[in-house]
């Protein structure tokens, strides 16, 4: 068990561990609506938004996180509305934003002459230099997230599953979906730090697609979920530190494998579910 | 009822004739135009709705008594749809005023109860019978809120009305076409509603579901409730239902359900597929279109000229 | 790089094409253009060379050498050097590559080439000096190295312009002789330190030569090669080595965050000192090779106990 305790010894370590947990957590919740709505897409193009956001934060010496948020909230919003607005298909509308915005970061990072003290850190994530800040950060915005999920969720729930028919009952089903975007932002603002803006959308949607996989009720899936994508972060960080790899990248290859796993062996899905005759 | 139109409308020779048609809709009505508003549960005045430039309703003027059990019949893209969407506030009209309950369209959605057509929604979505049954109570509860004793008893009631009881962890994508329709009418059941607009109802499924939602439809009518359904069964509009309205871009007619089977009337809503054979008259559904019509049929096209050929 | 690199081809061919109708140098006229790769060579280069070369430095200021991306306007300065000055050892290879395929025709010096020095191993970069194994190519960070760069560059300058080879020469001799004193300070300096205390971590392996010169010890690295940061096992090890050895400080440099070497330098304790220039220089009064040398020794011996 020497395999399991020696990384706590150390104090970065374990503050990164505590990020990955969080991390894994808000992500699996929100993570389940936003595979539930097919939002995938806009997960990314929303995490590739916030790099212009890192950018001009830096040019105008502010926090880097607020940079990213509020560039990551309005493409958010901003893809919402053309969706809904505009002529042409929600994928085209978000392709086009996606690329743009991530252009206009690099085009701003290539305009900066000097130091660029690591900007780079936010494609891939900085776990391991989480700061005990970072996690007070992290754990008020967490909350701040959960805790919306947890008071709107039958309303969030209802409006994903029948748009129509809970606009008919009268939520306001567009400013639900304009708040869930803005969730979906905030979630990746957070998750940057764990396995930066590259690979958060992975943490986002994975976890959830596993859930799918082995869950039929709601409430299940997102535990299930949530089990899933806590788990990953915490094997993932072990074997990233016994491995020498990258944390990041393992976190996300271990939720890779379990979604694999479940696609191989589970009930719905795989080799023992063909056995079996279908269930009505 | 021996309810009838005038009988100098001829469809042959007279275009459009905007005043006999508004004539029509409130006359046959039963109720006289002053009267109408203070009675109605839903009214609408001159409006008309589109979707960017198409225009699916217009000069619509209608008004719909507490505890009818109405037939909104028509072809497709004649505008039921949009009109149950008016009624439900889910979209907006160009021209006119549209009234729900005594509020314009959308603010009382609490006691209105719109019913999609089933297609619509996601089948494979992680939800139970149950589950989607008890979403009917969540807009009464709002945020924070969880459903409790009261919700459940609701549920359960209407589950039972509508013969699902056994069902209620059943994941949806599981039933059977029937089955999801009748599921859907639970979770209208449970919101309690005031208003049930449903759009196509019975619209695809066995006989016997048919029978067994019609049946719950009139005792909610019978209890006061109005009911409004879309529907392209002209016999189950003419059996089962009280009143029935005609739609074809307007108001066609509106009246007792016995309208349904007036030639008149159906020449006037069903236009161009309609089909005369040896006197009696069938609908066609839209794939019909050929120039020159057999020997022995007759057929009626909208703007006048049916092509009786020898 | 190598989408950068065809497209440095692509531009460097249009312009060069369009060369003919001459584009203006930013030169003053009759003097020799040099183009170096970093800001510390084109330091060097300016001392040997004085007002009659105009040299400027690929990587700006502040700019990481390992990873840097030329823009269309550094391939353009290329191409119209007289000299093309660069540290070779797998430093900057990116630049001659570039050079070659924009048709730069003026000759490379790569100063740590070819040099009568034991090179050290290192295991990032490649060098010809050693052709069978690889080099750590931060030479200069020896004085009496950066004493052979600028002499190989009077050789250079003097080829290239023979007939002021005699004022590069007393040139050369002057600055060779600055560079001797502060030889000599930067050992009684880090003489002082006691020692034991005489153990750092730098963040890359950037310090070799210049602790095997004046008798320091670098204990680790933060990261093996800029940009591929450490995993969980590393820094943990690197944390168990520094307190092991008792080393006293951790230096990052300022062309990278910080955020991991403070990480480290809670961890165990040590100082943090973020302000050490390596692969380009720095602000006043770091802004020249000579300076820069005294700020990092300084710092140097502040954080590992000067007080004795």
């Amino acid at each position: 068990m020497d395999a399991l305790f020696e990384p706590l010894s150390h104090a970065f370590f374990v503050r990164a561990l505590l990020a990955a947990v969080l991390v894994g957590t808000v992500c699996a919740v929100v993570g389940t609506f936003v595979v539930l709505r097919g939002l995938a897409f806009i997960g990314d193009a929303i995490s590739h938004a916030a790099f212009p956001g890192v950018v001009v934060a830096f040019l105008l010496k502010g926090p880097y996180l607020l940079g990213a948020g509020i560039a990551a909230v309005a493409t958010a919003l901003a893809i919402g509305w053309v969706s809904r607005r505009a002529r042409i298909r929600a994928d085209t509308a978000i392709g086009v934003l996606f690329a743009g915005t991530f252009a206009l970061g690099v085009f701003l990072f290539s305009t900066i002459q000097g130091y660029v003290a690591d900007l780079f850190s936010f494609l891939f994530g900085y776990l391991l230099s989480t700061t005990v800040e970072d996690l007070i950060g992290l754990a008020i915005l967490g909350a701040l997230v959960l805790g919306t999920v947890a008071v709107l969720w039958k309303e969030l729930l209802y409006a994903t599953f029948d748009p129509l028919g809970a606009a008919a009952s009268g939520l306001h089903v567009d400013r639900l979906e304009s708040l869930f975007l803005a969730l979906v932002a905030l979630t990746i603002v957070i998750s940057l730090q764990a396995v930066g803006i590259i690979l958060v959308v992975a943490m986002l949607v994975t976890p959830a697609a596993t859930a799918q996989l082995l869950a039929v009720r709601f409430g299940r899936l997102m535990a299930v979920a949530v089990v899933v994508g806590v788990g990953a972060s915490i094997v993932g960080l072990y074997l990233s530190y016994w491995l020498d790899a990258a944390s990041g990248a393992t976190i996300v290859l271990v939720e890779t494998a379990a979604f694999l796993a479940a696609l191989a062996l589970g009930p719905r899905t795989g080799l023992l579910a063909r056995r079996r005759p279908a269930t009505a | 009822m021996a309810d009838t139109v005038t009988s100098s409308f001829d469809p042959h020779t007279h275009p459009h004739d905007h005043e006999a048609e508004r004539h029509l809709a409130t006359v046959d009505a039963g109720i006289d135009p002053g009267h109408a508003r203070a009675h109605a549960d839903v009214w609408l005045s001159d409006v008309s709705a589109g979707y960017g430039e198409r225009i699916a309703l217009e000069q619509v003027n209608l008004a719909v008594e507490a505890g009818s059990l109405l037939a909104v019949v028509g072809p497709n893209g004649a505008g039921k749809s949009t009109l149950l969407k008016l009624m439900a506030g889910l979209i907006r009209p160009w021209t006119g005023r549209v009234e729900v309950l005594g509020h314009p369209a959308g603010q009382q959605a609490r006691r209105v109860a719109y019913v999609p057509q089933a297609e619509l929604v996601d089948w494979a979505f992680p939800v139970s019978v149950g589950d989607v049954v008890m979403m009917g109570r969540y807009p009464a509860l709002g945020p924070l809120r969880r459903p409790g004793g009261d919700d459940r008893r609701a549920v359960a009631d209407a589950l039972a009305k509508v013969s699902m009881a056994d069902h209620v962890d059943t994941q949806i994508g599981a039933l059977s076409g029937g089955q999801r329709r009748r599921v859907f009418l639970a979770r209208a059941l449970a919101a309690e509603p005031d208003l049930f607009l449903l759009d196509e109802p019975v619209t695809g499924v066995d006989a016997t579901t048919q029978e067994d939602l019609m049946d719950i439809l009139e005792a909610e009518a019978r209890r006061g409730k109005t009911v409004i359904a879309t529907t392209h069964d002209l016999a189950c509009a003419a059996q089962r239902f009280q009143r029935v309205a005609a739609i074809n871009r307007t108001v066609v007619a509106h009246g007792p359900s016995s309208l349904v089977l007036d030639p008149n009337v159906l020449a006037r809503t069903y236009g161009g597929h309609l089909l005369v054979l040896g006197g009696q008259a069938v609908v066609l559904d839209d794939a019909h279109h050929h120039d020159q019509p057999p020997a022995g049929e007759s057929h009626f096209h909208e703007g006048g000229g049916g092509h009786p050929e020898p | 790089m190598t989408a950068w690199r065809l497209g440095g081809l692509l531009v460097a061919t249009a312009l060069t094409i369009g060369a003919c109708a001459g584009t203006t140098p930013t030169a003053a006229p009759d003097t020799i253009r040099v183009v170096a790769t970093t800001t510390v060579l084109a330091d060097l280069v300016a001392n040997v060379g004085g007002d009659r070369v105009t040299v400027s430095s690929v990587v700006p200021k502040g700019g990481e050498v390992h990873t840097f991306d030329p823009s269309p306007q550094d391939v353009v300065g290329l191409t119209e050097a007289d000299l093309i000055v660069s540290n070779g050892l797998g430093l900057d290879e990116w630049l001659t590559d570039l050079a070659a395929d924009a048709g730069a025709d003026a000759p490379i010096v790569e100063l740590g080439e070819d040099l009568e020095i034991d090179y050290l191993e290192g295991d990032e970069h490649e060098g010809e000096a050693n052709a069978d194994h690889a080099v750590n190519p931060h030479l200069w960070l020896d004085v009496a190295n950066a004493r052979l760069y600028a002499a190989k560059f009077a050789d250079a300058v003097a080829a290239a312009d023979p007939g002021r080879a005699s004022d590069y020469e007393a040139r050369a001799e002057a600055y060779d002789a600055e560079l001797a004193d502060l030889d000599a300070w930067i050992r009684d300096q880090i003489g002082a330190i006691t020692p034991e205390d005489r153990k750092l971590v730098s963040f890359h392996e950037a310090f070799p030569y210049l602790a095997r010169a004046y008798g320091l010890e670098i204990v680790g690295v933060v990261v093996d090669a800029p940009g591929q940061d450490p995993s969980a096992g590393e820094i943990a090890a690197l944390v168990t080595a520094i307190r092991a050895a008792g080393v006293k400080a951790v230096f990052g440099e300022a062309q990278f965050s910080d955020k991991l070497v403070r990480t480290i330098a809670d961890e165990t304790g040590a100082t943090v000192e973020t302000n050490l220039y390596n692969d380009s220089l720095g602000d006043p009064p770091a802004d020249s090779y000579l300076g820069m040398m005294r700020w990092n020794v300084e710092r140097i011996v502040a954080a590992l106990g000067g007080d004795g």
